[in-house]
């Protein structure tokens, strides 16, 4: 699971944060294909970053603001446990 | 469905109490960070992670160094006023374009210390990929992404 981990996805979720687009809007202007582009959103929408909605026969996709909090509540984790780590070590050298 | 073309995500706040005066809490957090970061989890090299260091002075290095000698930098020490606090950019692993902020504050409560941290700036996250994408380090997926894949349970 790669979400974040490639500049094209990071640019896709900041084209998203303007509001939902189709993905040939979301495609314009970028320096892949639109299968690519396409591709880059399977990926966020698999974990969650992104949602997508129907309209007839349009497809459109905007940020999931529920995965956005995920990825808060994993380094929310991360910091309860690294001032546990802090407390036990600054209370132990008493 | 309009919600979801907003991308603000409130900060993370935490706070804990120690046994010591806010001087000791600040030093332990900053000079001693080595002794006590869960490193082996918690870092860009993990397992390969020796030390993590905090340069005491603004614009000084947050950053980790592998059992390689590889230093990778999490962030940049912005505001620095022992015991008081201190602010730092916080981008382990990730081009410093795209950082997020953390704060650290140390307030005397009674013959405790209150450590509070918060840690902010989510939106950048998705900004900047023009820049990020000059110098994009990859070892944010290890830390964040794959532990965060983890988390939410989820394979890909």
């Amino acid at each position: 699971m790669t979400a974040l981990a490639d500049p094209m996805r990071q640019e896709i979720l900041e084209k998203l944060r303007a509001g939902p687009r189709a993905v040939g809007e979301i495609a314009a202007g970028m320096p892949i294909s639109r299968p690519a582009v396409s591709q880059h959103l399977k990926v966020l929408k698999d974990c969650g970053l992104v949602a997508e909605t129907r309209q007839g026969t349009r497809h459109y996709f905007a940020v999931a603001p529920e995965g956005i909090g995920e990825l808060r509540a994993y380094l929310d984790s991360l910091w309860s446990d690294a001032l546990a780590a802090f407390a036990l070590h600054v209370e132990g050298k008493r | 469905m309009t919600d979801t073309a907003r991308f603000h995500v409130p900060p993370v706040e935490k706070s804990v109490l120690v046994r010591c005066d806010p001087a000791r809490a600040f030093a332990a957090f900053t000079a001693e960070i080595a002794q006590w970061w869960p490193m082996q989890s918690h870092s860009v090299a993990q397992a390969q992670t020796r030390t993590v260091a905090i340069e005491p002075r603004v614009g000084g290095r947050i950053y980790e160094t592998a059992a390689d000698g590889t230093e990778s930098d999490w962030g940049r020490v912005f505001a620095w006023s022992p015991p008081a606090g201190f602010s730092m950019t916080w981008h382990p692993g990730r081009s410093a374009d795209a950082h997020t902020v953390v704060e650290l504050s140390f307030a005397a409560e009674g013959e405790a210390t209150r450590v509070r941290l918060v840690h902010r700036g989510w939106e950048a996250l998705g900004v900047r990929a023009e820049a990020a994408r000059e110098s994009y380090d990859g070892g944010w997926e290890t830390v964040f992404v794959r532990d965060f894949g983890k988390h939410l349970g989820r394979a890909s």
